[in-house]
């Protein structure tokens, strides 16, 4: 046995040598592939698949590599779940839905494992990735005013369990951010699944009924992803967008000019082009007499 | 933060507008989605998912596909902006070190070249015993701008979500709104900018990306309405390591850096924010934060710095 | 008012005389020669202004910092010396000033001359010419450039037309002159249909006295305007209250300075002692040491007062104009062109045609420069550090192509000058015979 494996080894070793100078097999950047599990609204889960490899120092997107992603099983169990073929875009990014089709056994378990496979080609590495996953559910409850309830459960046996000790997040949806809705940065689910969390950011503006959307997040969970819920509710102020950019102004646009100006500049303008026509005039006339003179 | 994770929120945000459509959220007080519900025409094919609890639901198939990059607005658009909203910079000097990879993400991303840089870190001393510190700073988008007060052209303008901007394809390249800027923040393509490849050259110029620079007209900080309009945060922001630049909407009183989210209103009071040569009656939409236990001593930004001071 | 003692004039000069002096003339060989070197700077500035179109304004040294330079200060010096029209031309004759007629006609095209090329060098400076229409389809009322762009256009036509107007009556005698010559259409295209009746005269007086009282407030707005495309800013030097004021008389001192020169140039070489007489130069000294003394007083108003405070934003400015890398060009520039013409002007002696000659070059020379260090020192100075930017950005001296374009526009606004003189009567004939057959009358 061993000296089989010394063999083949040396044989590798030596194939290696005799390989022509071209190739640069052990050369090729290996490909940094994550994926990740997301939920949005609870409502259909999808995959982000995220391909990046490193050259010089730097991270840069990998764009049109072709990845197969399966449900529980990878490629090499026969009947294997394939949820499809997809490839990343521009930014190293791909995604996909779970098809009806593998309806039975996505129902089948709780808990799941997601597989994404890639073949070798010249530029980079054949790839597995995995993640494993349970379905759950973010629920926020604003029936309190001023108080936030939010539950996580997991679907077990077609019933939803509450979930202890999962880390999500409370904020207000904002420009390009959520904003926390108290000092604390997180807060973790009790053994009911629940938290409560007092709202804290009191006169935050909203829209001109003082409806803001709070957010309730997962990030990066182990086990259960990404989650995040939206929803709209009435604890904010009232705001009312300021028109003072539509008056007229020195530095507005070419027809809002301030009347002062506009009157002034065309009285002038007017005042001294009239003289200038009235004096083409006169030359016009003196013209005029100069032909009928003799 | 790195470019990777807004390029997946980006992808995320199309799949959100999808998901929110899916559950039926009115998405109305988001102007940026309705753009692209708009966008988006029903085409009558459903497609059959699964939810998380194997409920099988039917969707119209073109609410499906990831929604591509938003086509730039119209010219018109563009000089008016993003109704209801007020855009608005806290720049921390605390945690200012010189690093400088604003300029360059900035650079980078607007393809333009490094003398002629949009965002400059200057070092600062107010008076002989007072502590120097670094200073980057990009147009203040003022509310009342002496550049765009003296355009012949309408060439600047300011729009009602406060950003100033420069239509390239007016500017005649006088050079005033330079001469009346006391910031100094705005730049001159002298020559055709080499940092143009001709492929870029051919591509329809936008107000909002400021892509591609054309010779002979001025260029300043945009504050990226584009990255804005798509929910996300312009580059500089996302360039600087330490976080320095908070970016939000002064209308819902919250600024951003990408990691930290705080109530401008409070941010501005509990670091007692000012604004850069507000004596001039300008109104910039820039707010500082002093530099009070910093985070690093000034010196440690001359060593990124390839100027004698 | 003192009579000039036309004496000597009356009893030698014939209205048929008068005319014969009056015509232009063929240029001699230092006339070919002046032109000739005029016509190769014009076009040594064509090719450099080619050259820029094709490059872009990389081609001279102004960068973001200065981004204003010689083509501005060229453009601020044009619409000064143009100023000198309306002053000569309006003021004086509004004031019942005769004396100054035979120089009427020499300012009036300094004056057509200079707003010419002002316009044209500030399409020169446009970082997009191709792109001038858009001031007109585009422009926004509220920036000092339309206002500038309105009241130059006001001007220039102005000031056409008190060139043309009072140019009709000698029309006709060029006419005669030419018969059968080259010129003779272009006479004829221009004033055949002066016949010199009295309905004619009146309409014509009429309209120069309309022109005289109109172009005053458009003369001075048009200075007071351009000076605001630099008082409306910021910076230090220029956020100043004074500048229409100092502008205006900065323009007038420069502009009698160039008829000074003018004067003597043409009175040499047209052999005019007769009518551009010692007399002239004697009055025109007079009114140039006025307008210095007046200069003087603006600049006086325009640096004690800062200097008093300096300012932290002026400080460094202020220095570097009176102690630091401007100060010997502004030195040169308050004492040459201003101090010493001034004190040579004081004495009967220095009034002298061929010392006021001296003085008017020097006062010339002295306004280009001061124009200058109106506009790029502030530009070097501004609110916030200059830091990261490559060395050349913190300074500026012109390129050549710069210069080239610069004195090529100088160059030109001379021969547009040069080549009137040469076709045209650089003194009116038909005014000087009427004034003579006044004077006559009112001694009899």
């Amino acid at each position: 046995m061993i000296i089989n494996k010394i063999g083949s080894g040396a044989i590798a070793l030596l194939l290696c040598g005799v390989w022509p100078a071209g190739s640069h097999a052990q050369d090729k950047p290996s490909m940094s592939v994550s994926l990740t599990y997301n939920t949005i609204n609870n409502n259909i889960p999808y995959l982000v698949l995220s391909a990046k490899v490193k050259t010089d120092g730097k991270f840069r997107p990998v764009k049109g590599q072709a990845f197969d992603l399966y449900l529980d099983k990878d490629s090499s169990g026969k009947g294997a779940n394939l949820i499809g073929k997809i490839t990343t875009n521009e930014q190293g990014l791909a995604g996909a839905t779970i098809p009806p089709t593998l309806e039975a056994a996505w129902k089948a378990n709780t808990a799941h494992t997601f597989v994404a496979t890639s073949a070798a080609n010249k530029d980079v590495d054949a790839s597995n990735t995995e993640i494993s996953i349970s379905k759950a559910r973010l629920v926020i409850d604003t029936a309190a005013d001023k108080n936030v309830k939010a539950v996580v459960s997991e679907y077990k046996n077609g019933a939803w369990v509450p979930v202890k000790g999962v880390e999500l997040k409370l904020a207000v949806k904002r420009q390009g951010a959520d904003l926390p809705i108290s000092e604390e940065q997180s807060y973790t689910t009790d053994s009911l699944g629940q938290v409560t969390a007092e709202f804290k950011r009191l006169d935050v503006p909203g829209d001109e009924k003082g409806n803001i959307v709070l957010v309730g997040k997962i990030e990066d969970n182990d086990q259960y992803g990404n989650m995040r819920v939206e929803q709209s509710v009435n604890w904010g102020k009232k705001f009312v967008v300021d028109q003072n950019f539509f008056h007229r102004a020195l530095w507005a646009s070419r027809f809002h000019s301030p009347f002062w100006l506009v009157f002034m500049a065309y009285s002038i303008i007017v005042g001294v082009w009239g003289t200038v026509i009235y004096l083409i005039f006169m030359l016009v006339k003196i013209k005029k007499l100069g032909k009928h003179h003799k | 933060m790195d470019t990777n994770n807004t390029s997946r929120k980006e992808f995320l945000a199309s799949l959100v507008t999808t998901g929110l459509v899916l559950a039926g959220c009115s998405s109305k007080d988001n102007p940026f989605e309705a753009g692209k519900e708009e966008n988006t025409q029903l085409t009558g094919e459903k497609v059959k998912l699964l939810s998380v609890d194997g409920q099988v639901i039917e969707v119209d198939k073109a609410l499906l596909k990831p929604v591509p990059d938003l086509p730039p607005v119209s010219n018109s658009e563009a000089r008016i902006g993003i109704p209801g909203k007020k855009f608005v910079m806290v720049i921390d000097l605390s945690r200012c070190k010189n690093l400088r990879k604003c300029q360059e993400g900035c650079n980078h991303m607007h393809h333009i070249h490094s003398n002629l840089a949009w965002v400059k870190v200057y070092p600062m001393e107010e008076g002989e015993h007072t502590a120097p510190y670094w200073q980057p700073t990009i147009c203040m988008h003022c509310d009342e701008p002496p550049c765009v007060k003296v355009c012949p052209v309408d060439a600047t303008f300011k729009r009602q979500d406060g950003i100033v901007l420069i239509d390239a394809d007016r500017c005649i390249g006088c050079r005033f709104c330079m001469a009346a800027c006391p910031y100094s923040t705005r730049v001159f393509n002298w020559e055709k900018p080499d940092t143009v490849s001709d492929e870029l050259a051919k591509q329809p110029y936008s107000c909002e990306s400021s892509v591609p620079q054309k010779k002979g007209t001025v260029g300043k900080c945009d504050f990226c309405p584009d990255m804005v309009r798509k929910g996300e945060l312009p580059h500089c922001v996302s360039a600087c390591p330490n976080g320095t630049f908070f970016y939000g909407d002064i209308n819902e009183d919250s600024v951003t850096n990408g990691a930290e989210t705080f109530r401008f209103s409070e941010l501005i009071r509990d670091k007692a924010g000012y604004q850069l040569m507000d004596d001039l009656g300008t109104k910039p939409s820039v707010y500082y934060l002093p530099p009070a236990s910093r985070n690093f001593p000034f010196e440690k930004g001359l060593e990124n710095d390839n100027e004698k001071i | 008012m003192i009579i000039l003692k036309y004496s000597e004039v009356e009893h030698t000069l014939t209205d048929e005389k008068i005319k014969t002096d009056l015509l232009p003339q063929k240029f001699g060989t230092r006339g070919k020669i002046w032109t000739i070197v005029l016509v190769i700077l014009c076009l040594v500035g064509a090719f450099a202004y080619v050259r820029q179109l094709q490059k872009g304004l990389i081609v001279t040294s102004m960068r973001d910092y200065a981004s204003w330079g010689i083509y501005i200060s060229n453009f601020v010096f044009f619409v000064a010396i143009s100023l000198v029209g309306s002053l000569i031309t309006a003021v004086l004759r509004l004031s019942g000033v005769h004396w100054s007629t035979p120089l009427t006609r020499i300012a009036e095209i300094i004056a057509v001359a200079g707003i010419t090329f002002a316009s044209l060098i500030i399409i020169v400076d446009m970082g997009r010419p191709e792109r001038f229409y858009h001031l007109f389809i585009y422009g926004r009322l509220q920036s000092p450039i339309i206002w500038d762009v309105t009241v130059i256009t006001t001007y220039f036509v102005i000031s056409i037309l008190l060139l043309y107007i009072p140019l009709l009556p000698d029309m006709k005698i060029m006419m005669d002159a030419s018969k059968g010559k080259g010129m003779y259409k272009l006479y004829k295209f221009l004033g055949s249909f002066w016949k010199g009746t009295p309905m004619q005269h009146r309409l014509s007086n009429k309209a120069v006295n309309i022109l005289a009282i109109a172009i005053v407030p458009v003369a001075f707005s048009i200075h007071t305007v351009t000076s605001w495309l630099f008082a409306t800013t910021y910076r230090p030097g220029w956020d100043s209250t004074n500048f229409g004021a100092y502008f205006i008389a900065g323009a007038f001192l420069a502009g009698s300075g160039a008829v000074a020169v003018a004067m003597y140039v043409f009175r040499k070489y047209y052999k005019l002692e007769k009518y551009i007489t010692d007399e002239h130069f004697d009055k025109m000294g007079k009114i140039i040491v006025m307008l210095a003394l007046l200069y003087l007083y603006f600049n006086i108003n325009e640096f004690l007062t800062p200097v008093f405070k300096m300012k932290k934003s002026e400080a460094a400015f202020l220095n570097g104009l009176f102690i630091g890398e401007f100060a010997p060009l502004f030195w040169s520039a308050i004492i040459g062109g201003m101090l010493v013409p001034m004190f040579m002007l004081l004495f009967r002696k220095g009034r002298k045609p061929f010392p006021m000659f001296i003085a008017g070059i020097m006062i010339v020379v002295g306004a280009w420069f001061k124009r200058y260090l109106i506009v790029t020192p502030t530009l070097l100075h501004p609110f916030l550090p200059m830091h990261n930017v490559p060395e050349e950005y913190k300074h500026y001296f012109p390129s050549f192509d710069e210069w080239a374009i610069a004195i090529g526009s100088l160059a030109g606004a001379l021969l547009v000058v040069t080549l009137f003189a040469r076709f045209f009567p650089i003194i009116p004939i038909q005014e000087t015979i009427e004034e003579k057959h006044e004077k006559e009358h009112d001694h009899q």
